[in-house]
C-alpha cells in the first residue's frame, strides 16, 4: 500500500505548496474600488429592470438630466439647469417642460449627446412595443416630446405635472438612450427589447464605462474621461457578485471588498464587529415597512379576518406591537418606529407622533370591541377565534420580525399563524394566485416605495385608493387592503395635481391624519439602505446619495487612500 | 450493439416528451415572473403588466403555452391588448427548432445563459469529482484490504465527520478560517469568492476552498460504497483461486477484485456524471462561483421558466445519454454482458 501513502503525501505536499504561493489576498491596488453586490444586474438598460442592483450599476454609467443629492436637492448633470416656472423651463400650468442641455456633451464613443437622444428616449417610453418595465407614469402622462434645437427639447403632458423629477431627471428618468445605437435596432425590429446594447452596452454617458462583464462573477468599470462633471479620481471600480451574504461579509471583513450596499439591518452589529475599519452609513429611500391589513370582502376575491374591519381591533393591534423593541433589538437601532407613510421625507407631519407600545390599552380595546379571551387564552367573538394569518416574503429579517410580532400579539390574546412565500408568489398577479392580489392573508408585511421628493405617494393614491380594490372586473387593482376613504382619495388627488406647494403639503398632512386614525395599515418603520465601507481604503469621507436619487452622485470626488 | 443504442435512443424520445411536460407544468406553477416589480419605484401600471404578460404568452392555458414552447409561436398572432386591436406576429421558434426562448429576466436566449455558466461549473465540478474518485478508490480499497485497521477506522471516521456536516457549514468555516482569520493573523489568506482575475494560478487559488468542500462532503459515500463492494468481492471463490495460483496480492486486488467490484461503481458514476453539469447549488452560492447551480436558483427565484426549462431539459438529455454510455461501458468490465 505504498502507493496510497505516496498519493497522500503527494497531495499533502501539493496543498502546502499552494499555501506558500498564496499571495496575501489583501486588497487590490490603490486605483481600484471593489464593491460587493448580492445580486447580478439583470439588464444594463434601466428601463428593463426593477432591481436595485441593476439601478446601482446603471447609475455608474448613465448620466441623468439632474441628480438628487443627499440633501434631496436637484443637481444638474446633463441639463444646463433644473427647469422651474421661475426660470421659464416649466409653463405656468405645468403641462410643458422646456429643458436645455449643457452644450458640447458627448457619449463615451465621441458621438454628440443632443436633444435628439432625449426625444428618442421619450419616444421609446411612449411605444408600448418596447415592453419597458420602468417609466410607466411617464408613458401615461406624456403627449409629445420634440427637439427645438441641438440642446433644447420640449415635453408636453396631458395634465399638470408639478414634479419635474418624476417626468425628467432622476429618479423618474435615470436612463437616457443613445439614439445612434438604438435607433437602427428600433427601425429594423420595431422594438428595442432585444437590442444587444441592453445586455452588452458599449456607449455611456456617466462617470464610468463598463469595460468587462464576467457573467455570474463581476463587472469592471473604467473612469469615463468625457463625463460632464469631470473624470472620476478612482480609475477602476469592480462589482463582484456575492449571492451569499455570509461569504460577502467575510470578504468585507478580510479586506477583500471595500464597499457593500444593502447590509440588512439585522446584520449591522456583526458587520461592524467583524472589522474595526468598517463604517455603516444609512440613507433613507422612502421604503416604509408596514403590516397591510386585509379588510376586503369575499368578492375581492377573499375576505380577511372579520375583526380587521373594526377600527378598534386595528388600533389594538398597533398598540400591542412593540415596534421600538423590534427596531432596537432586531434592526440594531438603524431605524425607528413611525405612524407616517411619509416618514423621513420633508412631507412628514412633525406633530403626528408615534403610537407607544401599550398592551393594556390594546387588551381593553379588544374587550370593548367584543373580542373576549376564551378558555384557551385566544380571544373570540360569536364563535370566531381571533386568529390571524400573517404572511411575508422569505427574507430572513422579515421572518424574525414576524416571530417577534407573533409573540407580542399572543400576549393580548391574538393568535397569529406565520406564513412566508417567495416574492414571485407573494407579489404574484390575480391570475397567478398571488398572495396579496387574491387576499390570501390577514396581515401582510412588506414595503411600498414612497417618493421623497414630492408628496404624491403611491401607497396613498394607488395602494389605498377606492377604485383600486381588486375584483373579478378589476383584477389588476392594487389596493390589497380593501380600505376606502373618499376624503383620503380627494387629498391624494390634491398631492398629485395641485400646483400650490402649500396646498399639497396640507393634503399630505390630512392623509397622515386619516391614516393614523383609520389604520388601513400598521406602519412599522422606514427601511434604510445601509452601506458598509472600509474607511482605511478611502482618503477622507465619502458622500453617498439619498436613496431616491443616484447613490453615486458624488463618486467623481471619491478618492482612495494611497 | 449499434442496434441496441439506436433502440434505446428511440425509446427515450417519448420519455423526454413526458418529462418535459411535467417539468413545464411544474416550473410554470412557481409564481408570477412579473411579481418582482411589486416593491420597485416607478413600476409598470396594471395595464402595462397585462400587456407584457400577453407578449410573453403567460395569459394562455398551460397546454397552449407548452405547445408554443415546443414548436414556437411564429405561425400565429399575439393579441397584445387583449381586444384584438393590436396583433403582433409571434417570434419564438420552439425547442424542437433549437429555440429555448428568451429569459424573462435578461431577455437573452435562455441557451446563451447556459453557455455562460457551463464552463464555470465544469471547471469546478470535474476536478472535484476526479479528486473524490481517486481518493475514494484509494481509501476504499485500502480499508477493504485492511479492514478495521487503525487507518481504516481513522479515514472512515473522518470521512463520516465531513459527510454528516451540512455543506454550507463546512464552506463558511473554511472561509472563516482561511479567508478571514488568516488575514487577522497576518498569514497569507485565501481569496473569498469568484474565479479570480483570469490567470490559471489565480483560478487555482480560488478553487482550493470550494473543491475541498465538495470533496469533503462527497467522499464518504463513495468510500463506503467501494469498501463494501470490495469486501464482498474479496470473499469470492475466484479471489481465493487467484491467491491459490500464487498471484501477488497486488495483482489479486487490482486485477481480480477491483475490476469486478468496479461494476456497481460504474453504475453510480453513470448516474452521477450528468449531474456534474447541474453544478453545486450551495457551494456555488457561498463561493460566488459563476456556475449552473446558481443560475438555476436565480432563475427559480425570478420564476424564469425558459432558463429553468433549458437547464432541466439539458440534464434530462444528459441522464439518458449517460445511461446508454454506462451500459456500453459494462461490456468492457464484464465480457459476459452482451446486447
Amino acid at each position: 500500500m505504498s502507493r496510497l501513502r505516496k498519493l497522500l503525501s503527494l497531495s499533502l505536499v501539493l496543498v502546502m505548496a499552494l499555501m506558500l504561493v498564496v499571495v496575501p489576498a489583501q486588497a487590490q491596488d490603490s486605483g481600484t474600488l471593489t464593491i460587493g453586490f448580492a445580486q447580478e444586474p439583470d439588464s444594463m438598460n434601466g428601463f428593463y429592470s426593477s432591481m436595485a442592483f441593476a439601478q446601482w450599476a446603471n447609475d455608474l454609467v448613465n448620466a441623468s438630466l439632474w441628480d438628487i443629492d443627499n440633501t434631496l436637492s436637484a443637481v444638474p448633470v446633463l441639463a444646463a439647469e433644473v427647469p422651474s416656472v421661475e426660470n421659464g423651463g416649466i409653463s405656468e400650468d405645468y403641462t410643458e417642460y422646456t429643458i436645455k442641455l449643457k452644450p458640447g456633451l458627448t457619449w463615451s464613443d465621441g458621438a454628440p449627446l443632443t436633444s435628439d437622444d432625449l426625444v428618442f428616449t421619450y419616444q421609446m417610453i411612449q411605444d408600448s412595443a418596447n415592453n419597458f418595465l420602468q417609466a410607466g407614469t411617464i408613458a401615461e402622462a406624456l403627449v409629445s416630446a420634440e427637439a427645438i434645437d441641438e440642446t433644447t427639447f420640449k415635453l408636453t403632458f396631458n395634465s399638470p405635472k408639478p414634479f419635474p423629477e418624476d417626468m425628467a431627471g432622476s429618479p423618474g428618468l435615470s436612463t437616457i438612450l443613445p439614439a445612434h445605437i438604438f435607433r437602427p435596432v428600433y427601425e429594423a425590429e420595431g422594438s428595442i427589447e432585444f437590442a444587444a446594447e441592453n445586455q452588452d452596452p458599449t456607449v455611456f454617458s456617466g462617470a464610468y464605462t463598463l469595460s468587462d462583464w464576467q457573467r455570474g462573477e463581476s463587472m469592471t468599470f473604467t473612469a469615463n474621461p468625457g463625463y460632464t462633471l469631470g473624470t472620476a479620481k478612482i480609475g477602476t471600480v469592480i462589482l463582484r457578485f456575492f449571492p451569499d451574504t455570509d461569504s460577502q461579509y467575510a470578504a468585507l471583513a478580510a479586506g477583500q471588498l471595500d464597499f457593500v450596499p444593502n447590509v440588512s439591518e439585522g446584520d449591522i452589529p456583526r458587520v461592524v464587529e467583524s472589522n474595526a475599519d468598517l463604517k455603516i452609513v444609512t440613507v433613507f429611500g422612502g421604503y416604509i415597512e408596514s403590516l397591510w391589513l386585509n379588510m376586503r370582502s369575499d368578492e375581492n376575491p377573499r375576505a380577511g379576518h372579520p375583526a380587521l374591519k373594526d377600527v378598534k381591533v386595528r388600533e389594538a393591534l398597533r398598540l400591542a406591537i412593540d415596534r421600538n423593541t423590534i427596531t432596537q433589538e432586531l434592526l440594531a437601532g438603524a431605524t425607528s418606529p413611525t405612524d407616517s407613510i411619509y416618514s423621513s421625507s420633508p412631507f412628514e407631519n412633525p406633530d403626528l407622533g408615534v403610537t407607544e407600545y401599550d398592551p393594556e390599552a390594546a387588551a381593553a380595546l379588544l374587550d370593548e370591541a367584543g373580542w373576549a379571551v376564551g378558555a384557551d387564552g385566544i380571544r373570540e367573538k360569536d364563535g370566531v377565534k381571533l386568529e390571524l394569518r400573517y404572511s411575508s416574503t422569505t427574507a430572513g429579517w422579515r421572518n424574525n420580525i414576524q416571530a417577534v410580532i407573533q409573540q407580542q400579539l399572543a400576549q393580548v390574546g391574538v393568535s397569529v399563524i406565520l406564513e412566508k412565500y417567495p416574492a414571485s408568489e407573494f407579489f404574484g398577479s390575480w391570475a397567478n394566485n398571488g398572495i396579496n392580489a387574491v387576499g390570501e392573508y390577514d396581515l401582510a408585511q412588506y414595503a411600498n416605495n414612497t417618493a421623497l421628493t414630492n408628496p404624491a405617494n403611491v401607497t396613498v393614491y394607488e395602494a389605498l385608493n377606492c377604485d383600486q380594490i381588486p375584483s373579478e372586473s378589476n383584477q389588476g387593482g392594487q389596493n390589497f387592503t380593501g380600505f376606502c376613504s373618499e376624503e383620503m382619495d380627494a387629498a391624494a388627488q390634491v398631492t398629485l395635481t395641485s400646483l400650490d406647494a402649500q396646498e399639497r403639503l396640507d393634503a399630505a398632512y390630512t392623509i397622515q391624519q386619516i391614516m393614523k386614525e383609520q389604520i388601513p395599515l400598521i406602519n412599522l418603520f422606514p427601511r434604510g439602505d445601509n452601506y458598509a465601507y472600509n474607511t482605511t481604503r478611502f482618503a477622507g469621507e465619502i458622500e453617498i446619495g439619498s436613496g431616491v436619487g443616484n447613490t453615486w452622485f458624488d463618486i467623481v470626488n471619491w478618492e482612495l487612500a494611497s | 450493439m449499434t442496434r441496441y443504442i439506436v433502440r434505446r435512443l428511440l425509446q427515450s424520445i417519448p420519455l423526454l416528451f413526458i418529462i418535459s411536460f411535467v417539468l413545464f407544468a411544474f416550473t410554470n406553477s412557481l409564481g408570477d415572473p412579473l411579481a418582482v416589480f411589486a416593491e420597485s419605484r416607478n413600476r409598470p401600471t396594471a395595464a402595462q403588466r397585462e400587456e407584457i404578460t400577453r407578449r410573453l404568452g403567460l395569459d394562455k392555458p398551460l397546454l397552449e403555452q407548452y405547445l408554443y414552447w415546443l414548436v414556437g409561436n411564429d405561425w400565429t398572432l399575439v393579441d397584445v391588448r387583449g381586444d384584438g386591436s393590436v396583433m403582433e406576429p409571434g417570434t419564438r421558434e420552439g425547442v424542437l427548432r433549437g429555440d429555448f426562448g428568451n429569459s424573462f429576466v435578461t431577455r437573452r436566449p435562455a441557451w446563451s445563459r447556459i453557455e455562460e455558466r457551463l464552463p464555470g461549473t465544469l471547471v469546478l465540478m470535474i476536478p472535484s469529482y476526479i479528486i473524490t474518485l481517486i481518493l475514494a478508490i484509494a481509501i476504499g480499497v485500502y480499508s477493504s484490504v485492511r479492514q478495521y485497521s487503525f487507518i481504516d477506522n481513522l479515514v472512515t471516521g473522518l470521512s463520516f465527520f465531513f459527510y454528516s456536516m451540512p455543506i454550507f457549514f463546512i464552506a463558511l468555516m473554511v472561509i472563516y478560517i482561511f479567508g478571514v482569520q488568516f488575514t487577522r493573523w497576518g498569514l497569507p489568506a485565501l481569496p473569498i469568492g469568484g474565479t479570480g482575475n483570469g490567470t490559471f494560478l489565480d483560478l487555482q487559488l480560488h478553487m482550493i476552498m470550494p473543491v475541498f468542500c465538495l470533496v469533503a462532503i462527497q467522499l464518504a459515500g463513495y468510500v463506503r460504497f467501494i469498501r463494501s463492494s470490495m469486501i464482498e468481492v474479496l470473499s469470492q471463490d475466484y479471489v481465493r483461486t487467484a491467491r491459490a495460483k500464487g498471484l501477488s496480492e497486488r495483482i489479486v486486488v487490482q486485477r481480480h477484485a477491483f475490476k469486478n467490484a468496479a461494476l456497481p461503481l460504474v453504475t453510480l458514476i453513470g448516474l452521477d456524471l450528468p449531474f456534474l453539469l447541474a453544478g453545486a447549488v450551495v457551494t456555488e452560492r457561498i463561493f460566488a462561483w459563476p456556475g449552473m447551480g446558481r443560475l438555476f436558483i436565480e432563475s427559480f427565484e425570478r420564476a424564469d421558466v425558459p432558463v429553468m426549462m433549458a437547464i432541466l431539459i439539458l440534464l434530462c438529455v444528459m441522464v439518458v445519454v449517460f445511461q446508454i454510455l454506462t451500459d456500453v461501458v459494462y461490456t468492457w468490465f464484464d465480457p459476459r454482458i452482451r446486447y
